[in-house]
């Protein structure tokens, strides 16, 4: 499925930089690269996490339309009886 | 081909899933960054008119605060616009969803409103490569090249998914600002940091061609930022909006490629009367000179697609600053080259002309377009009946105007004023006026153009206490969803 | 989806067939207008590239048939203008004030030229009337810290007050409280004598313990009734005119950690004739000697 191919890549590039940022931000020279170092993991926790959630949702809201399907079709079929 | 294959067309096409969310989320930024980039602008204003308000120091000086307006303004609220609406365009022109899936385009949302936070926090701590339009240090824009690398991705993967056998105008606008400001970005900022831990960086360049590299930069993000990029706006939004075909095709080809052409070469008429070498001051001048046309071909585009629609004025507040800012956008781009000459420019260099100059092309132009896509947009985008209050944004539009007409007379007073008295001489041969003397005959001309942004962010603060309502309020009740109209034309060639 | 030309009724232009999202275009022709001036346009620009530096070669560059030159024009601008007054310029760097003073069409060129040589390095710090603020002094009053005469002024600004400049105006308030050479009731006393010198006292305060601080502390360089003595660069403290203000806290602070303002030494910047000028300028302001 293209989205979570898109979410499994973004996520990984987005972990990379999360960590690229926690290593800015320990060696940081001056306040503003804190900062930034910081950011980027901040930006990268709160981002895969919602890649995480949208995935579940995608999962979830399939699963309840497949489900709604079936029951239409077997109400269909029970009532046409 | 009959008319019933006309209508049977529609049915013809496939449904597709636009990705709607990024650019309500880009809408929402721009918004917001408009109000964030107007009311640091009036601040600034008042800084310049009362220096009193330098209260803090150094967190609130003048110096700080005023990168903090030009990004918020051409990079916050004008980016955001930008990259929502060509989300928004080449979806709709392509008829596909955009390329690399949601993760993608919330990266580069995401990412984008980083850039933009960590450059205003940055400025106020007091770091920057004092490059106009360029200040963010060497981390912040590698940062915002992998966004921009990752939005050229989306982009351009969406054209080549497209369902439409040609692209469309507005797509070649949109793709040409990616595209440059992907250059000019990388070349502006070629730099050396002083360590990869710090953000001090000294630049590669120096000396005069450090000069000519920052203002090829600076002017050609005015030329494909604010000006190529918002034509690709104004290419789907007016004729959207009114309903009508673009004016002339052929003139939308001849104009695209020689705007995008000869822009590149106008940068040195920043710097006319430095010690930039005359040949290159005169290259620049001769260049921006023969921009006048190919600007020009937009606004004759913008506004001539108007025929036939011209009574939606009185109904459509958003058509209204759509088409007063391709009015705005044919001033400057006449007075652009006016102020290119060298003689002209003798007077105006270094004045508060080019501020008047600035921001009748970002009030006027930029900033009215902007607004234009956004009230056809949120209620399109939200499916709402239409605009909360019509009255509110005819309100908004007249209340804005008279702040950009405040704005632009007292700076073009202030500014040849002083260029005027900084190079009176006296029967003796001595300048008869100091510098600080301009200073004092210009005060109650800042006091105006605080007054014109006043004016301006008011409006602004309408359009959001209007698009909110918009959104929230159950009185514009949800219309169906977005069903692919195809506007009316009698009869069809052949028959 | 195939092209599909329609005719626009109310332009009477067809449109290319070509339709995105519900946008279409006309195929109307270019604007004969907008296409002339384009070329009227190129044919100028191509003109500034005869006539002016225009195209650069490795080493050199194009001149341009006019042979125009941004920097010998603005040096024969330059030259136009100095021309103008070279001849005074040179008089009033030769003549002595007396000499100068006497000319009037030399104290014409003198005046104007010491006007904006003031405005335009001057006033940042001394007021645009030489009214001074605090730290730093007035210049249009009659109390002086190193003489009002011509020739002192003309001292002060060739080599400066504490300025980079071997025959530079200095001096040097001890540090009465960060030295521990009075204790801080001792300063607070002779603060309080202090403000009787130029009328500020406080009504009922025995001043007599201030006094002979003042007298065994102050008098030596500030005079013995505070009158100041410009030998050492000491100010007159009996006087309305003062450099950081006049409330206690001031004295106080002065007389604790004292102040000591710098003045650029002008040698380098002005020429010896134009230092006149403005010293004739300064002189003229209201508190000339």
């Amino acid at each position: 499925m293209e989205e979570d191919t898109s979410a499994l890549i973004v996520g990984v590039l987005m972990a990379i930089f999360g960590l690229v940022g926690l290593f800015l931000a320990a060696n940081a020279r001056d306040l503003e690269m804190s900062i930034f170092g910081f950011s980027l993991v901040a930006l990268a926790c709160l981002f895969i996490f919602g890649l995480i959630r949208r995935h579940y949702d995608r999962i979830e809201s399939l699963r309840i339309t497949a489900v709604s399907a079936a029951t239409a079709s077997s109400t269909e079929s029970s009532s046409s009886e | 081909m009959s008319a019933a294959e006309i209508t049977a067309l529609p049915a013809a096409r496939s449904a597709v899933v636009y990705n709607d969310a990024v650019v309500k989320k880009f809408v929402i930024a721009s918004v917001f960054w408009a109000v964030v980039a107007f009311l640091v602008g009036v601040f600034i204003a008042a800084e310049l008119a009362w220096p009193q308000l330098n209260f803090w120091p150094p967190y609130l000086n003048f110096g700080r605060i005023r990168p903090v307006h030009t990004s918020a303004a051409i990079f916050a609220f004008g980016g955001s616009a930008l990259l929502g609406t060509s989300f928004h365009v080449v979806q709709r022109t392509c008829r596909a969803r955009l390329f690399g899936g949601e993760a993608l385009a919330d990266f580069v949302f995401w990412g984008y409103q980083l850039f933009i936070v960590m450059a205003a926090l940055s400025y106020v701590l007091g770091f920057s490569k004092s490059r106009e339009y360029s200040e963010p240090e060497w981390h912040l824009i590698l940062w915002l090249v992998i966004v921009w690398v990752a939005y050229l991705t989306i982009f351009v993967g969406t054209l080549v998914k497209r369902e439409e056998p040609h692209i469309y105008v507005a797509n070649w606008f949109y793709l040409s600002f990616i595209l440059t400001i992907a250059m000019l970005v990388i070349v502006n900022n070629l730099a050396i940091p002083v360590s990869v831990f710090g953000a001090k960086s000294y630049s590669l360049f120096s000396g005069a061609q450090d000069a000519l590299v920052q203002w090829w930069y600076g002017h050609n993000a005015v030329g494909f930022f604010l000006t190529a990029g918002f034509l690709g706006m104004m290419y789907y939004f007016i004729p959207k909006a009114a309903n009508r075909p673009i004016y002339s095709y052929r003139l939308s080809i001849v104009h695209f490629w020689s705007l995008i052409f000869i822009y590149i070469w106008a940068g040195p008429h920043h710097l006319h009367w430095t010690a930039l070498p005359d040949w290159t001051q005169t290259v620049g001048m001769a260049f921006s000179v023969m921009l006048w046309m190919p600007s020009w071909g937009g606004m004759i585009n913008g506004l001539m697609t108007l025929s036939g629609a011209w009574d939606k004025l009185r109904t459509d507040p958003g058509l209204r600053f759509s088409v007063t800012a391709v009015g705005f956008y044919g001033m400057s781009t006449f007075e652009g080259p006016v102020m290119s000459v060298r003689t002209v420019n003798a007077l105006s260099h270094y004045t508060d002309w080019g501020i008047g100059h600035v921001h009748s092309g970002s009030l006027g132009w930029v900033a009215f377009i902007t607004f234009g896509a956004i009230y056809y947009l949120v209620p399109a985008l939200w499916q709402r009946k239409g605009l909360y209050s019509t009255r509110l944004a005819a309100w908004h539009y007249w209340i804005a105007t008279l702040g950009i007409v405040l704005y632009i007379t007292s700076m073009w007073v202030a500014g040849i004023m002083e260029g005027l008295m900084w190079r009176a001489y006296d029967a003796q041969g001595f300048l008869q006026y100091s510098f600080i003397d301009s200073i004092n005959a210009v005060h109650p001309l800042y006091v105006v153009r605080w007054l014109g942004g006043m004016f301006f962010l008011t409006g602004m603060l309408m359009m959001v206490y209007n698009l909110f309502m918009t959104v929230r309020s159950p009185s514009t009740a949800t219309r169906p969803a977005e069903a692919i109209e195809i506007p009316a034309i009698v009869g069809v060639a052949g028959e | 989806m195939p092209t599909k030309i329609e005719k626009d009724t109310i332009s009477g232009r067809e449109t290319t067939g070509h339709e995105w999202d519900g946008i279409r275009e006309l195929n109307t022709p270019l604007p004969k207008w907008w296409v002339y001036v384009f070329y009227a346009t190129i044919v100028w620009a191509i003109g500034m590239f005869l006539l002016y530096p225009s195209i650069p070669f490795v080493h050199s560059y194009f001149h341009g048939l006019l042979g125009y030159s941004s920097r010998a024009d603005a040096m024969a601008g330059v030259s136009e203008m100095n021309a103008l007054h070279a001849k005074q310029m040179e008089q009033i760097g030769k003549l002595s004030f007396a000499e100068i003073q006497k000319n009037h069409d030399l104290m014409e060129v003198a005046l104007t030229a010491g006007r904006i040589t003031f405005a335009d390095n001057c006033q940042p710090c001394h007021g645009p009337n030489g009214e001074g603020r605090i730290g730093f002094p007035a210049l249009d009053t009659d109390v002086w810290r190193w003489g009002g005469t011509l020739e002192a002024i003309q001292q002060t600004i060739t080599h400066g007050i504490r300025a980079n400049d071997p025959e530079t105006r200095n001096s040097q308030m001890p540090s009465f409280g960060a030295d521990g050479i009075l204790k801080p009731e001792q300063i607070q006393q002779v603060a309080d004598y202090v403000m009787t010198l130029y009328g500020k006292a406080k009504p009922g305060v025995d001043v007599s313990a201030g006094a002979k601080i003042f007298a065994e502390n102050c008098a030596m360089c500030h005079g013995d009734k505070g009158q100041g003595n410009r030998d050492v660069g000491a100010p007159p403290l009996a006087s309305r005119v003062h450099l950081y203000g006049d409330s206690r806290e001031t004295v106080v602070a002065q007389v604790t950690r004292p102040r000591h303002g710098v003045m650029p030494n002008w040698n380098k910047r002005l020429s010896p004739a134009t230092i006149k000028a403005v010293t004739l300028y300064v002189h003229s302001l209201g508190g000339g000697e």
